[in-house]
């Protein structure tokens, strides 16, 4: 009886060994962190890039021989056999868990990231919070580039994006792959950050480039953002339009704007954190209007005059500051409505009315945008009056 | 039979890990699909629905005191009752089924794609099955001991979501045709609300004082927790993913990130949902097997609960071949095919027992009008 | 008597079992729910 029992315990013991159809061997692991995908016109045709890491290089990294990771690419007609076929060069098991970006090249962006979108979506093992890059220069060069300082260059592009979009609002930190998806169907913008290559110089193909002490010969610069609508790209806007788009949405913490308050007085007002926004739909004289107020709390970052700092220069600088980006303000809205673009997010208030009227498709093109900034210098940095000099 | 008094905290987590165990991680993303930002409300109407259901239940129940729903078909209906207890031993077999295959299409699309779904299947009805042959109370005891570690764990992570929480995201509220929504997403009551009519069986094991109450309390609890986790779910992961995500609670606690090193949360909520699974497995199959054991005069639970694993294994493979079935048949038959157990069989049994003995009354009467007094007797 | 009854019962069941494991194994499960399907569609 007692050995019956000891064979039964035995015998459930080994159902435990089921775990063995989904082992990994992390020697067998080839860890993806980051992709790249192209798409070629004329041969109809994606190619994937994989950055896989070689432990062996991060581990020697002070011998620096070994490089820190290889970039494979492969070139399909649809986007999963560039994932499956991956298997002919990797001698390794592709592990995409860890992806820490997503690059792809603007053309395939201006193609639409649909379908792409849709792949990573449904796999199970692909997370969604990562960030998409789009670049406009070679893809395979960008995928080909060692960066310095972090020597992942995905991990260095991620934590570049994360601080941009935190601080000066350069490009916005819904950037991710989850933010697409979830465009895909209210139709509002997604912002992309925009990735380009440092002209001149060698870009650092292989890690002789590394030695080199200008950090900015060949590396990545952020230059703006994409716009994309329902995962395709629309446009684009340069580095300062997008701060102050972001800004007026209330996204980003720093905010630098120089401003003349009085003949060649110049001063450098920075907002200190994040300004409260209050957007408003009203009816004003039968005509939709969108009121979107800006309240920001600023510190002088720099200042040319040789003036002493009264409360009524303050309120000029404070008056100026409001004048000028108000202006700004007006010129991207006007842009916005030129090119057809929902920059300020009105969809998403239209879609919170109650009345039908206000949800009509494309009627957010008919509501008028009216900006309003108000702001106030609650610091002046750690100089009341600047030094005179000779 | 065995002899059990569960407490009154042990029955309502029997009550509540039954209903609420594995519908909070089915139901939101079909939810959200149908009621868009008000999916949050479809829930308290399917739990209203649930609770008028379980009054009809009790209602049979107090007619019967002390006895269990076969018993209960057997006495009341005689012959044919043994057809409709025999209805709800498959209803059970079926619950058990579900449940275990819910484990296995999880397990499979999101965790362990190579493992077969019947090991899955098979090694947790292993467990149950030792479960049910230990008794009730073992049971309940488990409930008693992982419940508290389940739903505290859902609550950190419910705070943890608190950073990527967007109110915009849940306006307008009430705006849309909720009562339209709602018969769209009908199969809500069938499951989770049907499903509580398990506890049926264990009636006679309730708390002597209250045992209907704290009945009523997990159902309405459910519908509350329910109604919570949708409009979690909405406010964090928007309408548009979660209404296409096959599991967005899943998706949403994975993409957490706390402090940027902190990330890949989701083994808890892999680990509260085995949990579930496994409670809700257990009664249901212990359920089923006193059920059968009641309905053929069998006193030993063992040599049922073996034989029916066997059949619960072979049947969560074949209930359906992938997820899209399953959501078809919510879509089409799920509710009128609950609701017969939920609705009409009780119904008709309450039927037949009033019928039956106001016949009674008035045979047992030689004079026909003098009820008061054998009523006073009674 | 009541134990010869049991012993039926308890057949029954690994028949049952047994049967819807044959079925999958044949390559043809027996999917109780497509008879659930069809008797609704009658009504």
């Amino acid at each position: 009886m007692r050995h019956t029992k000891l064979l039964l315990i035995l015998m459930l013991s080994f159902s435990l060994l089921t775990g063995c159809w989904d082992k990994v061997e992390i020697n067998q692991l080839a860890i993806v962190t980051m992709v790249g995908m192209d798409y070629d016109h004329a041969s109809n045709r994606y190619t994937a890039f994989y950055q896989v890491i070689n432990p062996k290089g991060l581990a020697s990294n002070k011998g620096g021989t070994a490089a820190p990771l290889y970039t494979y690419h492969i070139k399909r007609k649809d986007i999963a056999s560039t994932h499956l076929e991956a298997f002919d060069i990797l001698p390794r098991v592709l592990f995409p868990d860890h992806i820490q970006g997503i690059m792809v090249s603007q053309r395939l962006a201006e193609k639409g990231l649909k379908d792409f979108i849709n792949f990573i979506e449904r796999q199970p093992n692909r997370r969604s919070n990562i960030p998409v890059l789009v670049t406009s220069d070679s893809l395979e060069q960008a995928m080909k580039t060692y960066t310095p300082l972090e020597s992942i260059p995905g991990v260095d592009l991620r934590s570049l994006i994360k601080m941009q979009s935190k601080q000066s609002g350069k490009v916005s930190e819904k950037n991710q792959v989850l933010d697409l998806s979830e465009s895909m169907e209210t139709g509002s913008l997604v912002f992309l950050p925009m990735i380009r290559l440092i002209p001149g110089g060698n870009l650092r193909g292989n890690m002789e480039g590394l030695n080199d002490i200008d950090a900015n010969q060949g590396n990545f610069r952020l230059d703006g953002t994409v716009l994309m609508k329902y995962g395709k790209m629309v446009g684009m806007l340069n580095g300062k339009d997008s701060a102050l788009l972001h800004f007026a949405k209330g996204q980003s913490t720093e905010f630098f704007k120089a401003v003349h308050y009085d003949e060649n007085k110049k001063v450098v007002l920075k907002s200190m954190i994040k300004p409260r926004i209050h957007k408003e739909l009203v009816m004003e004289e039968n005509k939709p209007v969108m009121k979107l107020r800006v309240n920001a709390a600023l510190q002088i970052y720099d200042s040319n005059a040789n003036v002493v700092l009264t409360q009524s220069t303050l309120k000029k600088m404070q008056k100026a500051f409001d004048r000028e980006v108000q202006q700004n303000l007006d010129e991207l809205v006007d842009k916005s409505k030129r090119k057809g673009w929902d920059l300020f997010d009105i969809q998403g208030q239209l879609k919170m009315k109650r009345e039908d009227n206000w949800k009509k498709g494309g009627y957010w093109r008919k509501v008028q945008v009216r900006t309003e900034v108000n702001s106030a210098i609650r610091n002046v940095g750690n100089l009341t009056n600047p030094y005179k000099g000779g | 039979m065995e002899q059990a008094i569960l407490s009154r905290w042990q029955f309502f987590l029997l009550t509540f890990n039954v209903t609420f165990g594995t519908a909070f991680f089915i139901r939101p993303g079909g939810l959200i699909a149908i009621g868009k930002q008000d999916a949050w409300v479809l829930p308290l109407i399917g739990g209203v629905a649930g609770l008028l259901m379980a009054l009809l239940w009790l209602g049979l129940a107090s007619l019967y005191p002390q006895k269990n729903i076969i018993e209960i078909c057997r006495e009341s209906a005689g012959k044919a009752g043994i057809f409709f207890a025999l209805l709800y031993i498959w209803y059970f077999i079926e619950i058990a089924s579900w449940v275990t295959r819910n484990l296995g299409d999880f397990m499979q699309v999101v965790l362990m794609p190579k493992t077969p779904k019947s090991v899955f299947h098979m090694m947790f009805l292993l467990v149950a099955a030792y479960a049910v042959i230990k008794g009730i109370n073992a049971i309940s005891r488990l409930s008693e001991f992982l419940s508290p570690i389940m739903y505290s764990v859902f609550l950190f992570v419910g705070v943890v979501l608190i950073r990527d929480w967007d109110t915009d995201k849940v306006k307008p509220i009430l705006d849309t045709e909720i009562w339209q929504s709602f018969w769209n997403s009908n199969s809500i009551i069938g499951f989770p609300f049907v499903e509580p009519i398990l506890l049926l069986m264990l009636f006679s094991y309730a708390p002597n004082k209250g045992g209907k109450r704290i009945f009523l309390l997990g159902i309405g609890l459910t519908a509350l927790a329910l109604s919570l986790v949708v409009f979690i779910t909405v406010g964090t992961i928007g309408i548009t993913r979660a209404s296409h995500l096959i599991y967005p609670i899943f998706t949403m606690i994975q993409e957490v990130q706390l402090a940027s090193f902190i990330e890949h949360m989701e083994a808890t909520i892999i680990i509260i949902w085995l949990f579930s699974i496994f409670i809700k497995l257990a009664i249901a199959l212990y359920c089923a097997t006193i059920a059968i054991c009641h309905l053929s005069g069998i006193p030993n639970r063992t040599g049922i609960v073996i034989p029916l694993s066997i059949l619960v294994a072979g049947l969560a493979l074949t209930i359906h071949t992938n997820v899209i079935e399953t959501m078809d048949w919510d879509k089409n038959y799920s509710f009128w095919y609950h609701i017969v157990f939920g609705i009409y069989i009780p119904a008709f049994l309450l039927l037949i027992t009033f019928v039956k003995r106001r016949f009674k009354k008035n045979n047992g009467l030689p004079h026909g009008k003098l009820g008061g007094g054998i009523r006073n007797e009674k | 008597m009541k134990n010869k009854k049991g012993t039926e019962v308890i057949l029954f069941l690994y028949a049952l079992g047994i049967s819807v494991w044959l079925s999958i194994f044949l390559g043809k499960p027996l999917n109780p729910h497509h008879l659930i399907e069809w008797m609704f569609k009658q009504f």
